[in-house]
């Protein structure tokens, strides 16, 4: 009998670790004039995208930070070096991280521009390079996904508001990915 | 101005547009931030609102405080913080502040800030004051952080303290470090559980973190810890060893260490944890396995045809199988 709790417990425990969950994302740039310029759609009115673009009109200027409110464990893949123009490096990601979380959801920012600080690390909204045009980029931005076994969910943005114009500065929050 | 009203305007202004002149790494050719840290706070004077606040909120406010606190961390002046961090004696604020310097250090990818908290998590007189300054290292990658400090202070130090508070914010820290952080693939985090397993004096701690923390990435060498670990005397400790392989890497070796524990086990808690571990290892795969060990213990048949019954679903992933699991040893309809 005395087990019985604490095995129960353990049960529970584990259905409850093994669940996705919501994070906050702030934006990934310390500049106010930092903004958001696409979303699902391209510009807001092109073809799907299905993410976020943010930028503030610079190339390898501005740091380019990890947007998950907290610690998160970035997986960095880089390469690519630092570019202003489109390239295929990475297969148009140009460097990125994935933040993993459970059942299959990921969150990724590309297109980052490469720097000491671009490597796999544990910190919360730390420097991951710079904003950057590195893969297929048009125009230094961030790209920003959250993907559930490769497919791009829309909802961690849209339930917050976030459009086109919004403010992508690192004090203002873009989005609630699944992880 | 009420002192609550006061406390806000403090915190929001300790909190707000934040950068990070010196609490940035170095920054490399060409990187810029914003100008900002003017709006610092005196730490002091916010410490006091929040001690208000603290002792007289209710736990929602507590939590709204502790997270304002924590966001402040970033930018108020570093040496208050420290400061703060060493001087305190409330637990709770301790936590708060605690959490604070661990976000900073995190965010400036610092470890060396969190040395402080680890001393008082080590040496500090009062266990609740050592419990709250490692509950303070909650979800940060303080694995990680106490690896880069030369490991001086592990988590299998803390597991040993004699308060009981003490050992279970150890397990909180791991559970959570585990499924926040780094969504339940960590090597270094899996091997700080099963080093804190066989530090740990008290196995219901030793077990409890076993149970509730993913092997997914654990090495060879924590799995063949873990499997010498079915055979341990306390059955909470067996119990965890066997949920913990269930979620290690799948190999041969442990499902039939699984199997053979199954066999000679007597107690059917133990059972139990070990016929969950041989589903989520095998999934779909376990049924023949599972089938094979019908009537070893009759007592257990039922929850041995349980998990046939759900794993015959074909679901393809463990916390659905698990749902379905729990759904049917709660009688909910299915």
């Amino acid at each position: 009998m005395k087990l019985v709790t604490p095995i129960l417990i353990a049960l529970v425990a584990i259905a409850t670790s093994a669940a996705a969950h919501a994070a906050t994302a702030r934006g990934p740039i310390c500049q106010t004039g930092a903004r958001v310029g696409s979303t699902t759609y391209y510009s807001c009115n092109g073809g799907y995208h299905g993410a976020l673009d943010m930028s503030n009109g610079t190339c390898n200027a501005w740091n380019h930070r990890g947007m998950i409110l907290g610690s998160r464990y970035y997986r960095y893949y880089g390469g690519c070096g630092q570019s202003c123009r489109a390239t295929s490096c990475n297969g148009g990601a140009g460097n990125y991280v994935v933040v993993t979380g459970a059942s299959g959801w990921q969150f990724r920012q590309l297109h980052i521009g490469a720097t000491a600080s671009s490597k796999s690390k544990t910190c919360d909204r730390c420097a991951l390079g710079l904003v950057s045009s590195t893969g297929q980029s048009y125009g230094a931005h961030v790209h920003a996904d959250n993907r559930r076994y490769g497919t791009r969910m829309t909802a961690w943005y849209t339930s917050v508001g976030t459009t086109c114009g919004r403010s992508a500065y690192c004090g203002n929050t873009v989005g609630r990915p699944t992880l | 101005m009420k002192r609550w009203q006061v406390l806000i305007v403090a915190l929001a202004l300790a909190s707000g547009p934040f950068d990070s002149g010196g609490l940035a790494p170095a920054l490399a050719q060409g990187e810029r931030e914003a100008e900002g840290g003017a709006n610092a706070c005196p730490v002091g004077w916010m410490i006091e609102a929040a001690r208000a606040g603290f002792a007289s909120g209710s736990p929602a406010y507590r939590t709204y405080l502790a997270a304002l606190l924590k966001e402040s961390g970033l930018t108020v002046p570093l040496d208050d913080l420290v400061r703060a961090v060493a001087d305190e004696r409330d637990p709770a604020l301790l936590e708060a502040l605690g959490a604070a310097l661990a976000a900073r250090a995190s965010h400036a990818e610092d470890p060396a800030l969190v040395q402080g908290l680890l001393d008082r998590a080590v040496l500090d007189g009062d266990p609740a004051l050592r419990a709250a300054a490692v509950r303070a290292l909650r979800a940060t990658g303080s694995v990680e952080t106490m690896s880069a400090l030369g490991g001086g202070v592990t988590y299998a130090d803390l597991a040993r303290d004699p308060a009981s508070e003490v050992r279970a914010a150890v397990v909180d820290n791991l559970v959570a470090e585990n499924r926040d952080v780094y969504g339940g693939r960590d090597a270094r985090v899996a091997a700080a559980a099963v080093e804190v397993a066989a530090a740990s004096p008290d196995p219901v701690i030793a077990g409890r973190v076993l149970a509730e923390i993913s092997m997914e990435q654990a090495s060879a060498d924590a799995v063949a810890t873990l499997t010498g670990t079915l055979v341990a005397d306390a059955p909470e400790l067996r119990a965890g060893a066997a949920l913990a392989l269930g979620s290690a890497p799948p190999s041969s070796a442990s499902r039939h260490a699984l199997v053979e524990r199954y066999r000679d086990e007597r107690d059917p808690t133990v059972r139990r944890a070990i016929l969950q571990a041989i589903a989520r290892l095998g999934q779909a795969r376990a049924i023949p396995t599972l089938r094979s060990l019908r009537g070893v213990a009759p007592e257990l048949d039922a929850e041995l045809d349980t998990w046939l019954d759900v794993l015959a679903l074909g679901l393809q992933e463990w916390h659905l199988i698990l749902r379905e699991k729990l759904k049917r040893t709660r009688g909910e309809p299915t």
